[in-house]
């Protein structure tokens, strides 16, 4: 199980990379967004592809967050009823919560990753005012959901060895 | 025979749920599984395919992470602390007053938001940790948030309103300016509901200690100075055709951050990359949300559920008001677990023409179903703004606080929703003095 | 052996209360189908985007979650390139009816159209060409001089283009926006026709509608999951392919009576000043260089699409002024 705790802790490192590329790039939108604004009314000039940038910034700011997020225990859950269960019941349904979660994203993995490979093969351009390919944020989109899928399966696991997984409140603050 | 795969899918929903599986898990593998059952694996793979993709490429949809944005700065700027500062010099003897001033302020912001999650994180990060610092029940302090939430898509500007509108061909103008009067009154209602909450049980928030003289709470408007600002920028900035709101929730960020900087005198004291970090974490919650409930509603349109419900309305022989009150207890009960636009999505088609054909206004039964799929935003066990809540508290409460404090302002919703049937001018004035 | 009797589902955008052209001619086409197959075959419609939004719906319809459904082809520039054709070539001179012969003439003659939509599991069988453009403003222009300066909505991959040769600026605002964004002189004018500026309410908020001749844009592909298709009967597959063919005209139709209706209306209570334009003038403006290269583009599409020079040739020249 520690191995498998230290794998745990790298694979957050990796998340955590890109969670914080994520976070540069909403930081990047607001003064995109920013400077368009001010470009037109100061010189009439707006900076072309503006929408078609934060457009496509916007899947690559979620799908490189929702790792994350499931890592630090952040996604939503109604612990009702659980909280109240003895150790065993509360553990089994913990390792059912979690596998079904691996099943979901996994499923949504592979057909994002097919969904991506369709872009790629037909060189799929987002067009505007300014153009570029779209496919690679495709692929991001698939990679997010691997890698969520993946912390899933790890905490499948790790929750059926009984160690405790984490709740949000570790991770914000 | 798709009819009942649905049945067991909403059952299936509930139970993953409860059994503490995370919410976006449940409402995308029963979805994904129910599709499948309906129209086969293949198929149930291409939605799965396109549906996180399509519904985060958007424009419009960037205006969350920048709101968010906006409300961590805010809050490292210091703006909650400093407004419920001079809030409290103004309301804070009055019991529950800085519960009040919050939805007094939800709406004010409410005239710069159409996000109804958004204005409900920016004032979980400005107003919660004042309402618990200073003792606030956890119960009542995080409901009256979640709920004045709603308040931003009440008042205009408001994405829903503008679905409404497209769905069912309603003049967008009229639709925006008839939830103006009506989001005033229910904000209105809401502090009234505040205060026979704590006239009741007055220990869920106590009352300051301290008198202030007039010229300290003069002096406070000061302190409340940046934050109207803000609200200035973005009301004014979205009033006056100077930004989109996209475009209002990166000025707001930007501004915020200056403010930040200067409060803090220099980014140091900002923790940008903390602020960054938060901003994603929620961001990444809410869409995983909001995504996996599109999967899962539109396994309830194929099978033929939410039709069926339509199609015995129609059949009905009573009087129309009773088919008003079917019409808003199927929104309740849908609103349980779904998310605002895909519901008005599926229902409308079906309710809408049934309204029209009992005589009903379409602009009133815009703002009148719009109430009703908010309050569905707010109750258990698929309630968005809640969901909010509780990730933007940073921990300091749970799930079950949000809904169990919930109860007098649904309460307080049932209350709006009569208000707008034995008034319906609320609604009607201002869109019938409009062209005039 | 006779088929078993179906349900057959429609995914499709639209909102059934739009009551516009599109919805209206959707209904009497699913009657229409009830009818002519005496009742056995029915096709039931998921409305609203409720099961596929706009650029899910391809996919959607190959998988087989619909059987029958609507693409908006002008998403799908680089998926179906030869179906989009007209998109490339905005400003043309055709209107709606001869955009949809159009359709069918290609379909008939070159038989990579239909390939390339079966390609990716998607039989077409039916064409629904968008009504002729001009141009809505929030202030009036009445030729190309006027045009300097004026803030223009684009979208897609020809407007840009075709807005900067006119000597405008391109600003990109999708649909849903682009009343907010006239209202409050975000920007000036968007490329639209009547029916669709009544029905987003865009005339409430710009009252100067420009006859320039845009041309009439293609539009959606009234199309069927390939296998559900094939498996119909011969019997059934020409009441679905007849079925295309008749849609046209009765879409059409209901199309110019709205037109004449928003028509009527702008003059009435709408108070909607219809402005001429000077034709010649679109003329010229189309050789403009970066007008031109978007056309180019399309033709490098067709040919690796595999369309011969001369077959490419053809669909060019109709689409000249
Ligand atoms: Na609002
Ligand atoms: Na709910």
């Amino acid at each position: 199980m520690d191995t498998l705790v230290s794998l745990r802790h790298l694979y957050g490192r990796l998340l955590a990379l890109c969670g914080l590329i994520a976070g540069l790039m909403t930081f990047a939108v607001m003064c995109l967004v920013c400077a368009n604004v001010l470009m037109r009314y100061a010189f009439n000039a707006p900076i072309p592809g503006t929408l078609e940038l934060t457009e496509s910034a916007l899947p690559i700011m979620i799908f490189l967050s929702v790792a994350l997020t499931q890592h630090g225990g952040g996604h939503i859950k109604v612990t009702l009823l659980t909280q109240h269960l003895s150790p065993i019941p509360r553990r089994a349904l913990q390792v059912f919560a979690m596998a079904a979660g691996a099943v979901v994203f996994g499923w949504a993995a592979w057909a994002g990753w097919e969904m991506a490979m369709k872009a790629y093969s037909y060189g799929e351009l987002e067009r505007g005012a300014i153009s570029f390919p779209l496919w690679p944020v495709k692929f991001v989109v698939f990679f997010g959901l691997a890698l969520l899928a993946v912390q899933f399966l790890i905490d499948a696991v790790l929750a059926a060895l009984g160690w405790q997984l984490p709740e949000m409140a570790e991770v914000l603050e | 025979m798709s009819i009942e795969i649905g049945l067991i899918g909403v059952v299936c929903l509930f139970a993953a749920i409860l059994a503490g599986v995370n919410v976006m898990v449940a409402l995308g593998l029963v979805g994904a599984a129910g599709l499948a059952a309906i129209v086969g694996f293949h198929a149930a793979t291409s939605i799965l395919g396109t549906v996180f993709f399509d519904t985060t490429h958007s424009f419009h949809f960037s205006v969350i992470p920048l709101f968010l944005l906006m409300g961590f700065f805010a809050m490292r700027a210091g703006l909650g602390e400093d407004m419920f500062e001079a809030t409290t010099r103004w309301l804070g003897n009055m019991r529950g007053g800085l519960a009040i001033s919050t939805t007094l302020g939800a709406a004010a912001f409410g005239a710069a938001s159409g996000s109804s999650v958004g204005t409900a994180t920016v004032f979980t990060k400005l107003a919660l940790p004042e309402m618990l610092n200073r003792g606030y029940d956890k119960r009542l302090a995080s409901a009256s948030i979640a709920i004045a939430g709603t308040l931003a898509v009440m008042i205009p500007p408001s994405s829903l309103v503008v679905v409404y509108g497209i769905l069912t061909d309603s003049s967008i103008g009229g639709l925006l300016i008839a939830g103006f009067i009506p989001g005033i009154i229910f904000a209105i209602v809401l502090c009234i509901a505040i205060w026979l909450t704590v006239a009741r049980n007055p220990a869920l928030a106590p009352r300051e200690e301290q008198k202030f003289t007039l010229r300290e709470k003069l002096a406070s408007l000061r302190l409340a100075g940046p934050l109207v600002l803000v609200i200035l920028l973005i009301v004014l900035g979205l009033y006056l055709g100077i930004f989109t709101p996209t475009e209002a929730g990166a000025m707001g960020a930007l501004f915020t951050f200056v403010l930040a900087i200067i409060r803090h005198r220099g980014l140091k004291g900002v923790k940008l990359r903390e602020t960054l970090m938060e901003t994603i974490h929620t961001s990444a919650m809410i869409f995983a949300i909001l995504i996996c409930a599109l999967v899962f509603s539109k396994f309830l349109a194929l099978s033929g559920l939410a039709n069926a419900m339509g199609g015995f309305l129609t059949g009905l022989q009573v009087n129309r008001w009773v088919i008003v009150a079917l019409v808003s207890l199927i929104y309740l009960a849908l609103g349980m677990m779904m998310d605002a636009p895909a519901l008005l999505a599926i229902t409308l088609p079906i309710t809408h023409p049934v309204m029209m054909s009992l005589g009903f206004d379409p602009i009133w039964f815009g703002i009148f179903v719009v109430l009703l799929v908010e309050i569905g935003a707010v109750t258990p066990p698929v309630g968005i703004n809640c969901f909010v809540v509780q990730a933007s508290s940073g921990g300091r409460v749970k799930l079950e606080d949000v809904f169990r404090g919930l109860v007098p302002f649904v309460l307080a919703g049932f209350f709006m929703l009569i208000l707008l049937c034995i008034f319906p001018e609320l609604a009607l004035y201002l869109p019938s003095r409009m062209g005039n | 052996a006779p088929s078993q009797a179906k349900v057959y589902k429609w995914i499709t955008f639209k909102p059934e209360g739009a009551g516009d052209a599109q919805a209206v001619s959707t209904k009497w086409l699913v009657k229409e189908f009830a009818k002519r197959t005496g009742g056995k075959d029915q096709i039931q419609v998921f409305w609203g985007g409720s099961v596929a939004k706009t650029k899910e719906i391809p996919d959607a319809l190959a998988s087989g979650v619909g059987d029958f459904g609507d693409i908006i082809t002008p998403y799908f520039p680089d998926r179906f390139p030869l179906n989009n054709a007209v998109g490339f070539f905005i400003p043309q001179p055709n209107s709606t009816l001869q955009i949809g012969k159009l359709m069918e003439k290609w379909y008939a003659e070159d038989p990579q159209f239909q390939q390339e939509m079966e390609k990716q599991g998607i039989h077409v069988f039916g064409f629904r060409p968008l009504e002729d453009y001009g141009l809505l403003c929030s202030k009036p222009v009445h030729d190309i001089k006027d045009m300097k300066g004026l803030r223009i909505r684009s979208y897609g991959f020809a407007y840009p283009a075709l807005i900067k040769a006119m000597g405008a600026t391109p600003v990109t605002i999708s649909t849903a926006e682009a009343y907010e964004a006239l209202q409050r002189h975000i920007i000036d004018c968007t490329p639209i026709g009547p029916a669709l500026a009544r029905g987003w309410k865009y005339d409430e908020v710009a009252k100067y509608y420009i006859e320039i001749p845009f041309g009439a844009s293609f539009g959606h592909l009234l199309a069927m999951n390939l296998d559900s298709y094939k498996a119909m009967s011969p019997d059934l597959q020409k009441i679905v392919d007849q079925l295309g063919k008749d849609y046209l005209i009765k879409y059409n139709d209901l199309l110019t009576q709205d037109e004449k209706r928003v028509r009527q209306e702008w003059k009435g209570k709408l108070g909607v000043t219809v402005i001429p334009f000077p034709k010649k003038e679109m003329a010229e403006i189309v050789k403009d260089p970066g007008i031109q290269s978007v056309r180019k583009e399309w033709m490098a599409k067709a040919s690796s699409a595999g369309l011969s020079q001369d077959q490419i040739d053809q669909v060019v020249k109709s689409l000249q002024f």
